[in-house]
Parts: C-alpha cells; structure tokens; sequence
C-alpha cells in the first residue's frame, strides 16, 4: 500500500534524514543513507531520483542554486537541500517512527 | 593491493545510459545524467564488491522505479505506453528482490508506513501479549488470578487457551498429589469453571484430556459435579455419566472457588470492579452449582433400554452425593443447603431434619440466598433479622483491594 501524499515513502524519508546535515548531490545522499543504515539500505539511481523527484514536486527539498567550484566538483552534479516543509515532515515522521519503534521496543524486550 | 578506483567500463556505462531512455521522457530529461552520474560513482566506489551482484541490483532498481515512473506519468498524462509499461513490469519482477533478502528491521518499517498495516500489527501483538498476561495468570498460585486468567482467555476463545488448557490436564495431577493444594489444581478450576473451553480442547485433544481426568485420585467430587454439569449443558451425555459415577466414589466435596467467587461476587454488587463482565460471574456459578447437584431427575442414558431403572440408578447417585456434601465439614453453608434441599425433594426423610438445621445455623447472605431462591419468606424475614447478613463488608473490603491483585486489575 503507498504511502499517503502528506506522509514520506521510507526512501523519500532517509533521503530527507540525510539532507539535515546540509546540502547533498545525489551520490552523496546515497553513501549518506547507506552510512545511516548500516548498508542495509540502498538506494539504486532510479529509487533515488524517482524519490527526489516527488520531493520536489511536494516541496519538502529543492535544488540548490549554489554551484560547487567547478574546480573542486563535476559541474553536471546537482545539490538538493531541504525546505522548512520538509524540515517539518521529517519531524513529524520521526516523532510517529519513534512511537512504533517504542512500541515495538516495549513488546520485544519487555520493558 | 591497488587502491586506485575501479573504473567503469565504457560498454557498461553506454548499456545503462541506454536503458535510461526506457524512462518517461519528462523524467529522463531532468535525471538522466545525473543517474547516468551516480551510476558511474557507485560502480568506483564500490570496488570491492561483486560485479555481478551490482549489475543485479542496479538493473532491479531500474526495473522498479522504471515502472514507478511510467505509472506515475501515466496517470498524470493519461497516455499509454502498453510496450513501455509491458517490459517494465518484467523488469520489475527483479525488484521483489529486496522484499527477499530485507531485514526484519526493514520490514517493520515497510509495514509500519501504512496505518493499516499497522493497525493489524498493534492488534495482534495486543492480544499475543494480553494471552500471554492472562496464561501467566493461570499459572499462578492464587485462585482469584487463575480464574481471571481463565475468564480473559475463554472469553477470546483462543487456541494458546486450548493448549494451555490441555497441558494443565495433563500435568494437573502431579501437583494435586503432592500437595493436595487446591489452588494449584488449575486444570479443574478450569474444567469447573470454563467447561465451553475443555470441550474445545477436547476437541484437539478429548482422549487424553479425559483420561487424565478419569485417573486423577485423590478428587474433589465438586470438581465431577460442575463437570458432569457442564457436560450435560452441553449434550454429552456419555461424559456425564462417567463424571457423574465419579463424583459418586469422591470421598470429599470441596467449593473452595465457588466459595471465592461467591465472595468475589459480593464485593462487586458492593462496590463495582473495573471489570464489568465479572458481575454476576460468581452467582452463575452457583446455579451451575444448584444445576450439578440438582439436575439429574431427568436422565437418559443412550443405548439403557431401562431408561426408568437408569433413572432410578442416577437418582440414588445423586442422593448419595447430595448426602455427602450435606455432612461435608469443609462444604461451605450454600452448598451444604442445597444439597440438603435436594436429597430433601428426593425423599431422604433424614435430609429434611438436616435441612432445618442447616437453616438454623446459617444466616446472613448465604441464608439471605437460600431465603429469595426458594421464595421462603419466613426464611427471608429471618435473614434479615440476622445482623450477620452485614458481616460482609469487612470481607469484601479484603477481597476488593485493587493493591492485592493488581495484574488482574490492569487488564
């Protein structure tokens, strides 16, 4: 079942997680994410992309106008960085992942 | 070693920026060779690992947001690709993969995105885990938590209830003659109290869930009474009538629970529990407990041609029983009432001078009880002239403390 329209798919939300620390191409998010998840998670050139796109049609990230030098950066790179929405939609997916996961937590280890 | 980069193949780099093309031109024109791009970055990068499992992974991946993609414009567009869409769902059969080899980790969180997948997984794990609450109950050495835990689990009727019922039956015995300890008996609280479940269980299990009981010794001829009771609630009366002999050889006749839940029962119509289906749990329990002492008058007994002496056998059965439990120094006073009112109808003339007696010295609920149950007024004045009636309220206050059973309470 997809998710709603006003809630992040899982890729979409990783991708979001690791825009926080800053602006990212897209190689960069995928080692970003990898990083995240232990390598459990991997984002392929066309999830990612596909995601990122929908991330911008929602608003939640946007590409950044500011260009690496093109000394230090292939010029055919394009940064993202993500909005106050998406800020916000991060939270709140959070705060919901968090209440599984502690609910989860609660039943699995008996606490 | 080599430390320098794995570089990417032109072959392989010109085969997937070819394959790109198979995605919606709207798309393709904004990400092509970013794609193309990462594509290149992750083959450097990843320079330790297998090929082929990258070339795997990265034609699942295409496969599946290929199709995303076109479904995607398809629905905003309108337009239909049918040779596009066709050769993309074959690409993305390749990405059931990760659904093969996800984590379990992976998984919840696939299944915690959609609200209703989540729902049914809060569901289950609410009652595995309120079964689990309600077996541990059972389990325990007092008879107020063994019967709340039996109440929970007939109640939802469930399978783990079924088995836990069938284990008890068959470890019961042990502990019931080491130690005599009643409280510990919980396969016959059960049986007793929840005979609906012990005909499901025997229904996975009947052979061994009856011979366990035909060869428990020593016995509670209570126990034989509820459950031939119970049995014939429920038309079997072959199981009756083998309960019902056996409570006819009981040497002892002991409603120690019915005694609880009785005494449970009053502190709830005086103060209400938190759980409303216990109302009127103990005083059912006491018309099954009438229903088993006095409910054999109409007996048959399939494939007895003399169904007359067959009656005749069970009523002499009954009077035996009623008999004893009417002597019985451990019977509570309600039993030991109707027991005498019951071998009093069946003509045992020595039971109606019992009977008086027994009128005599109780008094208070039980004798308010008797008094409103067989409609005797005198019997009614007198109990209420009895200052003990009120003699409750000091026990139900004991038995009421939320503090004393608070994992009953919680559920």
């Amino acid at each position: 079942m997809a998710a709603s329209s006003d809630t992040p798919s899982q890729a979409q939300y990783q991708i979001l997680v690791s825009l926080l620390s800053g602006e990212k191409h897209g190689y960069g998010i995928m080692l970003t994410v990898e990083n995240l998840t232990n390598n459990k998670v991997k984002l392929g050139p066309g999830t990612l992309y596909g995601a990122i796109k929908r991330l911008i049609e929602q608003g939640w990230i946007e590409e950044s106008g500011e260009r690496p030098d093109p000394a230090m950066d292939d010029q055919r790179r394009r940064y993202y960085r993500i909005t106050a929405s998406g800020r916000e939609v991060t939270s709140e997916e959070t705060k919901r992942l968090q209440r599984v996961v502690g609910y989860a937590t609660q039943y699995l280890f008996e606490i | 070693m080599s430390s320098l980069p794995k570089i990417c193949p032109l072959w392989l780099i010109k085969l997937y920026g070819t394959a790109l093309y198979l995605y919606p031109k709207s798309f393709r024109e904004n990400y092509r060779e970013q794609m193309l791009q990462v594509f290149i970055d992750d083959y450097q990068c990843k320079q330790k690992s297998n090929s082929a499992l990258f070339l795997f992974n990265t034609l699942s991946d295409l496969g599946g947001s290929m199709s995303q993609e076109h479904f995607s414009a398809f629905s905003q567009h309108g337009r239909i690709r049918m040779a596009i869409i066709g050769l993309c769902l074959a690409l993305g059969l390749l990405s059931l993969r990760p659904f093969l080899t996800s984590t379990l980790t992976d998984s919840f969180t696939s299944l915690a995105k959609t609200d209703d997948k989540v729902s049914e997984l809060v569901l289950k794990d609410y009652y595995r885990h309120s079964e689990k609450t309600a077996i541990d109950l059972l389990h325990s050495d007092d008879p107020m938590k063994i019967i709340a835990g039996a109440r929970f689990l007939s109640e939802w009727q469930s399978e783990s209830f079924l088995n836990a019922a069938n284990a008890e039956a068959i470890d019961f015995k042990t502990p019931l003659n080491q130690t005599l300890d009643k409280t510990k008996n919980n396969a016959l609280i059960l049986i007793a109290a929840y005979p609906i479940c012990v005909k499901n269980a025997s229904t996975c299990n009947a052979g061994k869930v009856l011979n366990h009981l035909r060869n428990i010794a020593p016995d509670n001829g209570m126990t034989w009474l509820y459950s031939a009771s119970e049995a014939r609630e429920r038309g079997d009366v072959e199981t009756q009538n083998i309960l019902l002999q056996r409570a006819n050889a009981a040497l002892f006749f002991d409603d120690a629970n019915n005694a609880l839940n009785a005494r449970w029962y009053r502190a709830h119509v005086e103060t209400p529990y938190k759980l409303p289906w216990y109302s009127g749990f103990a005083s059912r329990n006491l018309s099954k407990l009438e229903t088993s002492v006095m409910g054999f008058d109409n007996y048959v007994i399939p494939g007895c041609e003399d169904l007359d002496k067959a009656a005749i056998s069970i009523k002499n059965s009954c009077l035996t029983i009623a008999k004893k439990i009417a002597l019985q120094s451990t019977t509570s006073l309600t039993l030991k009432l109707t027991a005498a009112s019951m071998a009093a109808k069946l003509g045992d003339t020595d039971s109606i001078a019992m009977l008086e007696l027994l009128k005599e010295q109780n008094s208070g609920y039980y004798y308010y009880l008797y008094a409103t149950d067989n409609r005797d007024v005198a019997a009614l004045a007198k109990a209420y002239e009895n200052e003990r009636q009120y003699a409750f309220t000091a026990e139900m206050a004991a038995v009421n403390k939320q503090e004393k059973y608070p994992d009953v309470y919680a559920f």
